[in-house]
C-alpha cells in the first residue's frame, strides 16, 4: 500500500510540474466552453434579403415590410438589374432575394393572382430550407388575409374562417436557448477530453523519455502501475468538474437535478474514458503520437455522440455506432439531470449501458498495458 | 551551397523523416479521409424522424387528418401513443419523444363552429437547436391544414359562387444546390476545416520535436540560415498537406458527388496559396513553443478550434454577435471556406474571390515572415 501512495505521489508531482498540462486543463474547461456560448448558434436568424420592388405600390411595400418585420430577414441591399440581384446571392452579400414583378399591385387589385419570385441561395441546405419556410408562411399568411377580403366584397359577411391555432410550450428550457445545450455539452466534452488526454500523455511521455523502464525494474505490479497513473487524473479531472460548474452558473442554466447524482455518474463516465486514454498510451510509441491518436479518437467520438448534431437525425449505421459511444450515454445522463432535474429512477438505461462500456474499455486498456508492462 | 541548395538539404532530410514514420504519415493521409467520411455521413444539418408522440382527446377524423400531416411530412416519426398528460411527462422525461402534440376533446366541434381550435405543442427544449427546428416544420404543416380546412369551408359557405384566385403566389427559385443537399455543403467547408487541422500540427511537432531532442542545435551551428530551414521544413509538409486536399477533393467529388462548378485549376491553385497559410502557422507555433505538449496546444487553439467554430462550417457566422463575426476574421479558414464553398457551389471565379485571396496571401505572408523573424531572433 505504501508502495502504491509513493507512486500515486510521484504522479501528482508531475502532473503539477507539468504547467502546459494545466493549462490544458483551466483552457479547454473554461474559454472553449465560454467562447462557444456566446458566439455558437445554430439558429437561423437575420437572414440577408435583397430586394427587388418593381411595382412599388402599397401593396408590395406592405410585402416587404412583413418580411422586414420578423427577425428572421434583415432588409439590405436594393439592387437596380437583376444582375446585381445574381452578383449579390452570388457573393454572398444577399442570401434571399425577392422580386416583386411590376404588375403585383395591378392584379392583386383585378382579383387575379400576383406572384412574387424568391431566389434562394441554396449551398447552405439548411439556413436555404427554414427561409424556404419563412418566406412561404409569410407569404400566405398575407394572401390569405387578402382572400378573405376579397370574398367578403363579393358575397358579403361570409362569418370567421376555421384555423388551428398551435400554442406551444417548450419543457425544461422555456426561451428554447441554445446556450443550455452548448454548455452541458461541452461540459462532457471538456471532461472526456481531460481524461482520455493525460493517461495517454502521461504514459506516452514516460515512454519516451526511457523513465518507464525504471518503473519496470521497481518491485511494482501492473495493476498498481495502473491504478497510479489512473488515480491522480480522476482525482484532477472530477475537481476541475467541480471547478468549471461555474460556467453553467454564469450562463443562467439551471442544475434541477441531483448534484451528487451527477458527480457520481461523471466517476463512472470517467472510468471509460481513462482507459481509452490508457490503451491509446499503450499503441502509441511517444508524446506525439499520443496526443494525435487521442484527437483523432476524440473527434469521432464527439461527432457521433450528439455533441453537434442529434443522433436521431443521421444515417441508421451512425446511429448504430454511436450506441457505442459512453459519450452519447453521459451527454444525455447530464442533460437529464441539468435540465430536466430527472433521476436514477429514468437515467439507469444509459448509466448501465455507459458502465458496461467503460468496463469493457477499461479491461482491453488493462490488458494491453499488462502486456506491454508485464 | 548555394542558399536553394541548403534549402533543398534541409527538405530532403524531413522528407526521409516523414517516409520513415509510417504512423506520421498514416495520421496524414489516412486519418483526414476518413474524418471526411465520418464527418459528412453524421452531419446532416436539417432535423429529420424527430420522436413524436401524440395524445389525441378528440379522436375525430379531422385530429387524425391533421397527425397525419406531420407523419406524411417525413420531419416526425410517430414514436408513442399517449394516454394521458401523465404519459406526456414520462415521455419527455425519459427522452421517449422530442415533441408531444396534445389534441383537446373539443377540438373537432370547435373547427365544424369555424372557430380556431386549438392544439398544444409540448417540446423537449433541452436539445433546443433540434426543437426550433422541429418548431418551423410544426409552423408549416399547421399552415397547410389551416388552408386546407379554410378552402373546404368557403367551397361550402359560398356553393356556387366561383371561388376567386388566391391573391400572391410565391414562386421560390433555389439556386447553387437546387436539391438542398447537405453534403454539397459540408463537402467543400471540411477542406478548409481538415487542411486547417492536420498539416500545422504535424509541422509545428517537426521542428519542436528537434529542439526537444536537441538536434536543432547543429541546424544553429551549420551554415543554414533561418528561412533556409523553415524553407525546408515547409515544403515537405506543404506538398504532404497538398496531397490531402488532392485526396480530400477526390473522396468528395467521387464518393460523396459533391459538385466543382467552378475551375477545378482555380481551387487547387487557392488551396496551395491556404496550404502555405496553415503550415505557416505551425511553424510560427513551433517558435514560440518549447515542448511538443505546448505545440500541439497551440495548434489547437490556434487552428483546429477557430477553424471548426469560427469559419461558417456549422455555425452560420451571420447569426453570431458583431464583435464575434470581426474575430472571425483573424482565422484564414473563414476565408478559405468562402473560396471553396463559392468555387464548388456557385462556380464563382476570381473576380468574385479575390478579396479571399488576397487576404489568404496576405495571412501567408505575415505568418511566414513572422516565423522566420521570431527564429532567427532565437537562434542569433
Amino acid at each position: 500500500m505504501t508502495r502504491l501512495t509513493a507512486l500515486v505521489r510521484k504522479e501528482f508531482l508531475q502532473f503539477f510540474r507539468s504547467k502546459p498540462l494545466i493549462i490544458l486543463v483551466v483552457w479547454t474547461i473554461a474559454v472553449e466552453i465560454v467562447i462557444c456560448a456566446y458566439s455558437i448558434t445554430y439558429d437561423v436568424k437575420h437572414l440577408r434579403l435583397a430586394i427587388r420592388d418593381l411595382d412599388d405600390s402599397p401593396a408590395s411595400r406592405e410585402l416587404v415590410s412583413r418580411f422586414a418585420r420578423t427577425e428572421y430577414f434583415d432588409v439590405g441591399a436594393r439592387p437596380r438589374s437583376s444582375r446585381a440581384l445574381d452578383e449579390l446571392l452570388e457573393t454572398g452579400g444577399a442570401t434571399v432575394g425577392l422580386v416583386i414583378p411590376p404588375d403585383f399591385s395591378r392584379r392583386i387589385d383585378q382579383g387575379l393572382t400576383a406572384s412574387a419570385q424568391l431566389l434562394v441561395d441554396g449551398s447552405n441546405s439548411n439556413s436555404a430550407l427554414i427561409a424556404l419556410g419563412y418566406s412561404s408562411r409569410i407569404v400566405g399568411a398575407y394572401s390569405r388575409e387578402l382572400d378573405w377580403q376579397r370574398l367578403r366584397a363579393v358575397v358579403g359577411d361570409v362569418g370567421p374562417a376555421p384555423a388551428v391555432r398551435n400554442e406551444r410550450r417548450a419543457w425544461y428550457n422555456p426561451a428554447l436557448r441554445s446556450v443550455h445545450f452548448e454548455v452541458v455539452s461541452m461540459l462532457t466534452l471538456a471532461v472526456m477530453m481531460i481524461a482520455v488526454i493525460l493517461p495517454a500523455a502521461g504514459l506516452a511521455w514516460e515512454k519516451e523519455a526511457g523513465t518507464i523502464e525504471q518503473l519496470l525494474v521497481m518491485p511494482f505490479r501492473p495493476w498498481e502501475l495502473m491504478l497510479a497513473k489512473v488515480v491522480p487524473t480522476f482525482v484532477v479531472s472530477l475537481a476541475s468538474l467541480a471547478l468549471a460548474l461555474w460556467v453553467p452558473w454564469w450562463f443562467s442554466v439551471p442544475i434541477r437535478g441531483s448534484l451528487v447524482l451527477f458527480f457520481v455518474l461523471s466517476a463512472l463516465f470517467l472510468w471509460s474514458s481513462l482507459g481509452l486514454g490508457l490503451l491509446l498510451g499503450t499503441l502509441a510509441e511517444n508524446l506525439q503520437q499520443a496526443l494525435l491518436l487521442a484527437f483523432f479518437t476524440i473527434i469521432p467520438v464527439l461527432v457521433i455522440s450528439g455533441v453537434l448534431v442529434p443522433v436521431e437525425s443521421m444515417p441508421g449505421a451512425i446511429q448504430l455506432l454511436s450506441l457505442l459511444s459512453p459519450l452519447r450515454y453521459y451527454l444525455e445522463i447530464t442533460l437529464g439531470i441539468f435540465l430536466k432535474g430527472v433521476g436514477i429512477e429514468v437515467l439507469w438505461p444509459q448509466a448501465a449501458a455507459m458502465g458496461g462500456l467503460g468496463l469493457g474499455i477499461l479491461a482491453v486498456g488493462l490488458w494491453r498495458f499488462r502486456r506491454q508492462l508485464g | 551551397m548555394s542558399s536553394l541548395a541548403r534549402l533543398g538539404a534541409v527538405a530532403r532530410k524531413e522528407m526521409r523523416e516523414i517516409l520513415r514514420d509510417p504512423v506520421t504519415l498514416g495520421i496524414a493521409i489516412v486519418l483526414p479521409v476518413l474524418m471526411m467520411v465520418l464527418f459528412t455521413y453524421a452531419i446532416t444539418l436539417d432535423v429529420r424522424e424527430v420522436r413524436l408522440a401524440v395524445l389525441d382527446e378528440d379522436g375525430s377524423a379531422e385530429s387524425r387528418e391533421y397527425v397525419a400531416g406531420f407523419l406524411r411530412s417525413g420531419y416526425f416519426r410517430l414514436d408513442a401513443v399517449a394516454r394521458s398528460l401523465k404519459d406526456v411527462d414520462r415521455l419527455l422525461d425519459r427522452g421517449g419523444a422530442r415533441v408531444v402534440l396534445v389534441i383537446p376533446a373539443d377540438f373537432s366541434r370547435t373547427l365544424a363552429q369555424g372557430r380556431p381550435a386549438g392544439v398544444q405543442t409540448l417540446l423537449d427544449g433541452s436539445f433546443a437547436n433540434t426543437a426550433i427546428i422541429a418548431l418551423n416544420y410544426i409552423d408549416a404543416i399547421t399552415e397547410a391544414y389551416t388552408r386546407r380546412l379554410q378552402e373546404r369551408a368557403l367551397a361550402a359557405r359560398v356553393g356556387g359562387v366561383p371561388r376567386p384566385a388566391p391573391a400572391i403566389r410565391l414562386e421560390p427559385r433555389v439556386r447553387y444546390n437546387p436539391e438542398l443537399r447537405s453534403e454539397h455543403y459540408v463537402v467543400p467547408g471540411l477542406f478548409a476545416v481538415i487542411l486547417m487541422a492536420f498539416p500545422p500540427l504535424l509541422t509545428a511537432l517537426a521542428v519542436v520535436r528537434e529542439r526537444e531532442r536537441g538536434s536543432i542545435l547543429q541546424i544553429y551551428i551549420s551554415p543554414v540560415r533561418a528561412w533556409e530551414f523553415l524553407g525546408g521544413k515547409l515544403l515537405p509538409y506543404a506538398a504532404l498537406a497538398f496531397l490531402e486536399m488532392l485526396l480530400l477533393l477526390g473522396v468528395g467529388t467521387l464518393w460523396f458527388g459533391a459538385p466543382v462548378h467552378g475551375s477545378p485549376a482555380l481551387l487547387l491553385g487557392l488551396s496551395l496559396l491556404y496550404v502555405f497559410c496553415t503550415v505557416g502557422i505551425g511553424l510560427l507555433v513551433s517558435t514560440v513553443a518549447r515542448s511538443q505538449v505546448v505545440a500541439i496546444l497551440l495548434s489547437i487553439v490556434l487552428t483546429l478550434m477557430p477553424s471548426f467554430l469560427f469559419s461558417g462550417f456549422i455555425f452560420p457566422i451571420d447569426s453570431m454577435p458583431a464583435a464575434f463575426q470581426w474575430y472571425t476574421h483573424l482565422f484564414p479558414a473563414r476565408h478559405f471556406m468562402e473560396i471553396a464553398r463559392g468555387i464548388s457551389l456557385k462556380g464563382a471565379g476570381l473576380e468574385q474571390l479575390w478579396p479571399s485571396a488576397v487576404l489568404l496571401l496576405a495571412y501567408a505572408a505575415a505568418v511566414l515572415a513572422l516565423a522566420s523573424l521570431r527564429f532567427r531572433r532565437k537562434s542569433g
